[in-house]
């Protein structure tokens, strides 16, 4: 009978060390180990997992040791080389994972959340599904989440409103405005793969028909375009929002709104004089993280 | 969107066999990525490799989506095969169990360069012979 939990046996080492170290607890246990850099510290974490917690013996503990003073004299820094042994609990990994994701609700009117969550949607509120996966994101990331919001608000249900997603990703910003009533919508993005995707998610959420997704390099569009859209959401890369802005500015209604995100708050000045310098308002604006996300109107017309 | 990686997940899978027991579940389940996506993924990307372990790297981002890419064998692999030998010495400063030559060892940084934590072909050596001296194998000539 298998135990309960899982021993996993850790070395904190260096990025140079840690192949050597991976390999080096690989032939102590006889397993493949699992390296995990953490992008904040550059700190590499091997590890293995063990079935018993007789596999972590006097004799192996000894020879690892022995191991990381091999590195060490062959020339490597192994870093702090700390050791650790903790019990995990054994899961039912192929489901443990999802109880990192919850739904999220955007106002009253919109419900995010993944297919496997039951959660009844409010009276009036818009459910999109959405699972997480390779690539693209659900909604839990703030540039995100900005956008979201301001798709909600400056939805008026009285009246028609175009909406285009520059860079949809997942196309969680197109389906929530299908959703939400926005029409027509057209969404782009320069990777296949993302447009394969959001097909996928546009089908899960039944909107198929209801927005035009299409593979395009914004790069490439033509610099003027018929101002048609009331809501533009842009969330790229500040270099790409500055130098795209003629065609996305030109692209907006003159009562539209301009929703820019993906800034680093420590460029987001920068950002914001360039658009108001072709003739945008400065409507407001948020910071989450390290994040800063606005919103812009067309100067001189009346819509905040 | 630039979105924040939080972390990097290296592990070594045989081609086509990814599934959540240890130690692709719990090293990827601790970080939100979805497991049975990775392995659709990776055993989907890799099903023409059959029979040969492939190492991978798993971007973890902020809001838990992930991207991997499939990379050359490890440098220890390559060692043993370059030494001829099978597995690397227990006790690697008393017993050596075999050598390769300083050729052998540019080869195999020429090939791994790209995956090394090394910017200059020099620091990918030492990576290498480190590594080689770390199995009991002696670099010569």
């Amino acid at each position: 009978m298998k135990a309960k939990s899982l021993l996993q046996i850790s070395v904190v080492t260096s990025l140079e060390a840690e192949e050597a170290l991976a390999d080096l607890l690989g032939r102590l246990f006889t397993r493949s180990a699992v390296v995990y850099i953490d992008e904040e510290t550059r700190k590499a974490v091997a590890s293995v997992y063990c079935e018993r917690t007789s596999e972590w013996s006097a004799s192996r503990q000894t020879a690892l040791r022995a191991g990381l003073r091999e590195i060490r004299a062959s020339g490597l820094d192994a870093g702090p080389a700390t050791i650790s042994a903790r019990r995990v609990a054994r899961e039912d990994w192929a489901e443990s994972w999802k109880r990192h994701f919850k739904p999220i609700a955007i106002g009253s009117r919109l419900l995010i959340k993944p297919s496997w969550i039951k959660r009844r949607p409010r009276k009036g509120q818009a459910v999109v599904v959405l699972d997480p996966g390779l690539s693209f994101g659900t909604g839990n990331h703030p540039t995100t989440a900005f956008c979201l919001r301001e798709l909600v608000e400056r939805r008026d249900p009285g009246r028609p409103q175009a909406f285009w997603d520059v860079g949809t990703g997942s196309g969680i910003l197109a389906i929530a405005a299908a959703k939400l009533g926005y029409s027509p919508v057209n969404a782009i993005d320069f990777d296949p793969e993302a447009i394969r995707v959001a097909e996928v998610n546009a089908r899960l959420n039944a909107v198929s028909k209801r927005l035009r997704l299409r593979r395009q390099d914004i790069g490439r569009l033509p610099e003027r375009g018929r101002g048609m859209y009331h809501i533009i959401c842009a969330n790229l890369i500040s270099n790409l929002l500055l130098k795209e802005r003629e065609k996305l500015v030109s692209r907006l209604r003159k009562d539209g709104a301009l929703v820019l995100a993906g800034i680093l708050k420590t460029e987001f000045a920068e950002v914001r004089r360039a658009y108001e310098k072709r003739g945008l308002r400065f409507v407001r604006s948020q910071v989450e993280g390290e994040w800063e996300s606005g919103v812009f109107t067309v100067a001189g017309s009346a819509r905040r | 969107m630039a979105k924040k990686i939080t972390g990097s997940i290296k592990l070594q899978i045989p081609a086509g066999q990814a599934n959540p027991a240890p130690p692709v579940g719990p090293a990827l389940g601790q970080h939100g990525v979805n497991i049975m996506a990775f392995c659709k993924e990776f055993n989907a990307a890799t099903k023409a490799d059959t029979g040969l372990v492939i190492p991978v790297v798993i971007t973890v981002y902020q809001d838990k989506s992930f991207t991997f890419i499939t990379k050359s064998p490890p440098a220890s692999v390559l060692l043993k095969k370059a030494a001829g030998i099978t597995s690397g010495s227990k006790t690697p400063n008393k017993e050596k169990v075999g050598k390769v030559t300083r050729k052998q060892v540019l080869d195999i940084v020429k090939l791994k360069m790209k995956d090394l934590n090394a910017t200059s072909d020099e620091a990918g050596f030492r990576i290498v012979a480190g590594t080689a001296r770390s199995m009991g194998i002696d670099v010569t000539g």
